[in-house]
């Protein structure tokens, strides 16, 4: 995915990897560090790929810098990617419902407090989300939308899983 | 201090010889300056409860102390006193007046309350002015939309400085955007001392508060304190999956 990024982010203008690195931060509210490292290996990688295109160009009393052009391959891979739809990821916590299936045949731990943990732990996480679902920054709080929503999903759920697996609140009223 | 405390109550409705008894021995302390979601499914006695609360009806068993009083020992007319004192109140439906403009309707519980008008209209133009309405005191309810109204319902349940503000559903009508504005906002008052209680069915809702006591079929089941202040962008990179 950091090649479609670094892609996008050269779509707009060249850039160097810092550059590309700064932008790439910033567009994600600076969510997600990503390590120069990585962005020299991919740009390379693009560059032996014919998408883009890097020239070393000098700079006073610093060491060049390589700039780097998308191509029009580059450009066209960027569309192709751009326009397929991203794979639905309603991702069900498996480790938690894999727990709960077997907490219930097992009888090894009280069913009641495992749903009551996980709930505890999604609410915070919702939360956690809060500050960020009125921050100034529009993409930010998109992001911090979407997050919420999922969570409100994964809890509805729990809901439901109390309710099927009848976990009776009255055990759970000294927790 | 406890501000709003609740001893073994318990509410029986009865209508045409069937009870339903929809609180079962709640015991509640609320502390000067929490901000406390109850949160459970429909029909657990949420509203049953906030009503019980504010004084608007009275337990079949148990009692309600509101700000020092029992509520058990007074009368109606003084418990209506000391509700307008005590008691700001939001509803899911903003039950604004759709006849008096925005202004008049932050005003009315002021003035009820025997407020001097010149007090009420500058604490009322604060309000507006703290939930971005600074321009819209003028305009009829049927003229905003259903954050704006909610926001103008905040502003009304405030307008005597309550010991607390209970609020249900407070964002039931709207879309999750919105409904942040208003819970954001909610917090912001709480962060200047106000005490909140709301009740809620959603889990996003009851998230902005520091304390989530959960409800089921009448009783408080079980509660959580929320840890405050993280780092926001360490929450969202934890949340969100890269695929690389
Ligand atoms: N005036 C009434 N007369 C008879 N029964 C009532 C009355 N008000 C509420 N009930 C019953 O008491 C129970 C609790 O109702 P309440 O309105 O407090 O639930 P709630 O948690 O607020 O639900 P919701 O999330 O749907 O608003 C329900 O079974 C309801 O049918
Ligand atoms: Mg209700």
């Amino acid at each position: 995915m950091l090649k479609f990024a670094i892609l996008g982010m050269l779509a707009q203008a060249p850039a160097y990897g810092y550059e590309i690195k700064r932008a790439f931060e910033a567009m994600l509210g600076h969510t997600w560090p990503v390590n120069i490292g990585q962005i020299y290996s991919t740009l390379a990688r693009l560059e032996r790929d014919g998408l883009v295109t890097c020239e070393e160009v000098s700079q006073e009393l610093l060491p060049n810098r390589k700039v780097c052009t998308i191509t029009e391959a580059g450009r066209a891979a960027l569309v192709e990617w751009l326009q397929q739809p991203a794979a639905p990821s309603a991702r069900l916590r498996v480790d938690f419902y894999l727990k709960l299936l077997l907490a219930y045949r097992s009888h090894a731990v009280d069913l009641t407090s495992l749903i009551w943990q996980q709930r505890q732990t999604l609410l915070q996480a919702l939360a956690d989300l809060t500050p960020l679902l009125t921050a100034q920054d529009e993409s930010l709080r998109l992001l911090a939308e979407g997050l919420q929503l999922h969570l409100e999903a994964d809890l509805r759920w729990l809901d439901r899983c109390e309710e099927v697996f009848g976990a009776s609140p009255e055990s759970d009223a000294e927790a | 201090m406890s501000i709003l405390e609740t001893r073994n109550v318990h509410k029986v409705y009865r209508s045409d010889g069937v009870a339903v008894h929809a609180l079962r021995g709640v015991e509640l302390a609320l502390q000067s300056g929490e901000f406390v979601a109850v949160m459970g499914p429909s029909g657990c006695g949420k509203s049953t409860l906030l009503h019980l609360l504010a004084g608007l009806d009275s337990p079949t068993e148990g009692e309600v102390v509101l700000d020092g009083h029992r509520l058990n020992d007074l009368n109606e007319s003084r418990r209506a006193i000391l509700r307008r004192r005590t008691v700001g109140f939001v509803f899911q439906a903003y039950n604004l007046i759709p006849n008096l403009t925005v202004a008049d309707n932050v005003d009315l519980p002021g003035l009820l309350a025997g407020r001097p008008p010149a007090e009420v209209a500058r604490r009322r133009e604060e309000l507006l002015e703290a939930l971005g309405l600074a321009d819209k005191g003028r305009a009829f309810p049927h003229q905003l939309s259903g954050g704006q109204q909610q926001r103008v319902a905040i502003a009304r349940a405030l307008i005597n400085a309550p010991t607390v503000l209970l609020a249900d559903e407070p964002t039931g009508n709207l879309d999750s955007r919105s409904g942040n504005e208003v819970l954001a906002l909610l917090r912001r008052f709480n962060a200047d001392g106000q005490t909140i209680l709301l009740v809620t069915h959603d889990p996003k809702v009851a998230s902005f508060a520091q304390r989530i006591i959960f409800m089921r079929d009448g009783r408080f089941v079980s509660e959580m304190e929320m840890a405050g202040g993280g780092d926001p962008t360490r929450v969202i990179a934890k949340l969100v999956e890269v695929e690389q």
